[in-house]
């Protein structure tokens, strides 16, 4: 009994082995052809798709980094810019007034120098004036202190004389 | 004869017992690398799992023709 | 001697029912027993105990031709001269009245001449059409989901979608395309794939009840173990039989060893991918029997009432190795698939950019 036992276990049964090479192949060549043919190929099919929409969400996303990046550079680059313009402005404001204040220091000298001369012509006319009333002023005072006892052309020469020595001014 | 064949079945049984002493060995060494590997390398465990079974499963094979020996042994 | 060896056999071998039942099997042999090793082989019938034994058909090339029968009965009962093995050996031949019962279901000519070969349909060849059919049912329903869309261009739905889904691209990208290379893993994947869940489910079979496991059957794993070879073989690269047959960069003297060493080695991987699957589930099944046939032992040496007692631990201890056979049985269809798919990814490589590392990776194997 142990002999048809032993038999039994390790045993090579060259039926059942032709039973199930046939069983084999068939399952093989149904399954490969009606199943995984087509369950793979929608695998990968996914996979495919969700590795596309991977790729293009990256894309994506670079494409919005780009933008923002380019945001960025150009309001900085404003910012640069009107800093740049509001300094400008400021020199040129500051140069404006210098040059108003020099015009103005100018004018009010010049203005003072006229005032100063006019000053000065009228110091000289009012002098001028002042001798020849003075002059006649004299003369007449002494023309009629002295009366005839002196001839104008005497008289004249001697008051002439008289103011040339009083000190000038 | 007969005393022969109960000689058989005597040295099946050791036989099976040093075969398996010496798989458990080999095997052993196996996982004590692979958790010495693992312990190193946490981020590589797959990879040193992967071959561990490899090498494991071809000392079982090893394995396996010493014990076909004592099955045929056995039913001598 | 003969009494120790045949002592520890019986842990093996002879496991009974009950304590009364032994002494009935030293004298009878048959009845009340439970014989481990004829619980693993093959059979003609399937064994529904206690409710019913469904014999199968049988298909017999006999010295008459190719013979068909209904059953194992209707074969010894026919006039065609055809014999269970039991009856030979034991003289009986004809039975005065009634039917004769197939006792060991082996069947010879009535002059004890063996049938030219039995083609009969048995419980593994059974099993494993039971495993195909299953196989192509729940990937024809898979297929079905995804040609209504579901998967192709939406997420996967439900448990089992997603638990045949992981699977699928585990055997896909962890075992074929690690293997085997981007180049050519598509070629065979579906051949791993069905493979692995071919031999997952036959190993699982051996789990339920009344279900046997046709992977602890040599015939079953022998035609695996052989499609992967000539599948090996068939696809090998110029480069893999010039390092079969003569490796490069060895010295020519070298050559009338390692040449009869690497042509052994082709036969050896696909011998040692066929012992492993079987011996594995061979052995849990021989296992969960010896240590229920541990009860029996105990009742036998001790008495009825310690063997009662002592089955709780028996038990428990069961149901641990029950779990490590769950365990081992998706174990073994990985392994087979992942040495598959190594050895075939050993064929297809291609040495030629590889240079001195490739050397290595074959001679390690």
């Amino acid at each position: 009994m142990y002999i048809v036992l032993a038999n039994s276990l390790i045993n090579v049964d060259p039926g059942l082995i032709i039973w199930i090479a046939v069983t084999l192949i068939l399952f093989l060549l149904i399954l490969s052809k009606f199943a995984w043919k087509p369950l793979l190929s929608a695998l990968q099919e996914r996979e495919g798709r969700i590795r596309e929409s991977l790729e293009s969400a990256e894309k994506a996303m670079r494409k919005a980094e780009e933008i923002t990046r380019k945001n960025q550079d150009a309001l900085k680059e404003a910012e640069i810019r009107a800093q740049q313009i509001r300094k400008e402005a400021l020199e040129e404001a500051e140069l404006l007034r210098a040059d108003r204040m020099e015009k103005a220091k100018q004018e009010a000298h010049k203005m003072i120098e006229q005032a100063k001369n006019e000053i000065q012509q009228e110091k000289k006319k009012a002098l001028a004036d002042l001798r020849k009333e003075v002059t006649d002023m004299a003369l007449q005072a002494a023309s009629i202190i002295l009366d005839a006892e002196l001839d104008e052309k005497k008289n004249k020469k001697l008051v002439d004389s008289f103011i040339d020595n009083l000190p000038k001014n | 004869m007969e005393e022969f064949a109960n000689f058989a079945h005597l040295a099946a049984g050791i036989g099976a017992a040093i075969t398996l002493l010496g798989a458990g060995f080999g095997i052993g060494m196996i996982g004590k690398s692979a958790m010495d590997a693992t312990a190193r390398q946490p981020e590589a465990s797959g990879d040193i799992r992967t071959s561990m079974i490899i090498s494991a499963g071809l000392i079982e094979g090893a394995t396996f023709f010493a014990l076909a020996i004592c099955i045929i042994l056995a039913f001598k | 001697m003969s009494r120790l060896s045949r002592f520890l056999f019986l842990l093996v071998l002879f496991t009974t029912l009950s304590t009364d039942s032994v002494k009935a099997a030293e004298s009878d042999g048959k009845d009340n027993t439970i014989d481990i090793l004829d619980k693993l082989s093959n059979h003609y019938y399937l064994d529904f105990k206690p409710f019913a034994k469904v014999e199968l058909p049988r298909i017999l090339w006999t010295n008459d031709g190719i013979l068909f029968f209904a059953g194992t009965t209707s074969a010894i009962n026919s006039d065609a001269g055809l014999i269970d093995l039991y009856y030979l050996d034991n003289e009986i031949r004809y039975k005065e009245s009634g039917l004769i019962e197939p006792v060991t279901y082996k069947l010879v000519h009535t002059d004890g001449r063996p049938l030219k070969m039995d083609l009969s349909i048995s419980t593994h060849l059974v099993w494993m059409w039971v495993a195909g059919f299953l196989t192509i049912f729940l990937f024809a329903r898979l297929n079905k989901k995804y040609r209504a869309g579901i998967g192709r261009t939406s997420e996967p739905k439900g448990s089992f979608q997603n638990i045949f889904e992981t699977l699928i691209i585990f055997i896909r990208d962890d075992i074929a395309l690690a293997n085997i290379g981007k180049d050519k893993y598509m070629k065979f994947t579906p051949y791993l794939l069905s493979v692995f869940f071919l031999i997952l489910f036959m190993n699982l079979f051996g789990l339920a009840p009344w279900g046997v496991t046709p992977t602890a059957d040599v015939s079953v794993t022998i035609v695996l173990a052989l499609c992967t070879f000539f599948i090996t073989q068939f696809n090998g690269t110029k480069d893999y039989w010039k390092h079969v047959l003569a490796m490069p960069g060895v010295p020519k003297f070298m050559l009338v060893i390692i040449t009869p060493v690497e042509i052994l080695g082709l036969f050896t991987k696909p011998f040692a991918l066929c012992v492993r699957l079987f011996a594995n589930m061979a052995a849990g099944k021989m296992l969960i029997y010896s240590i229920i046939g541990l009860i029996f032992l105990f009742a036998d040496m001790f008495g009825t009432y310690v063997g009662l007692g002592s089955s709780v631990i028996w038990i428990s201890f069961n149901l641990f190795i029950y779990a490590l056979k769950l365990f081992a049985a998706f174990l073994q269809a990985y392994i087979f698939t992942m040495f598959s798919a190594l050895f075939i990814g050993m064929a297809v490589e291609d040495h030629s950019h590889h240079g001195e590392a490739a050397h290595v990776i074959h001679e390690s194997h």
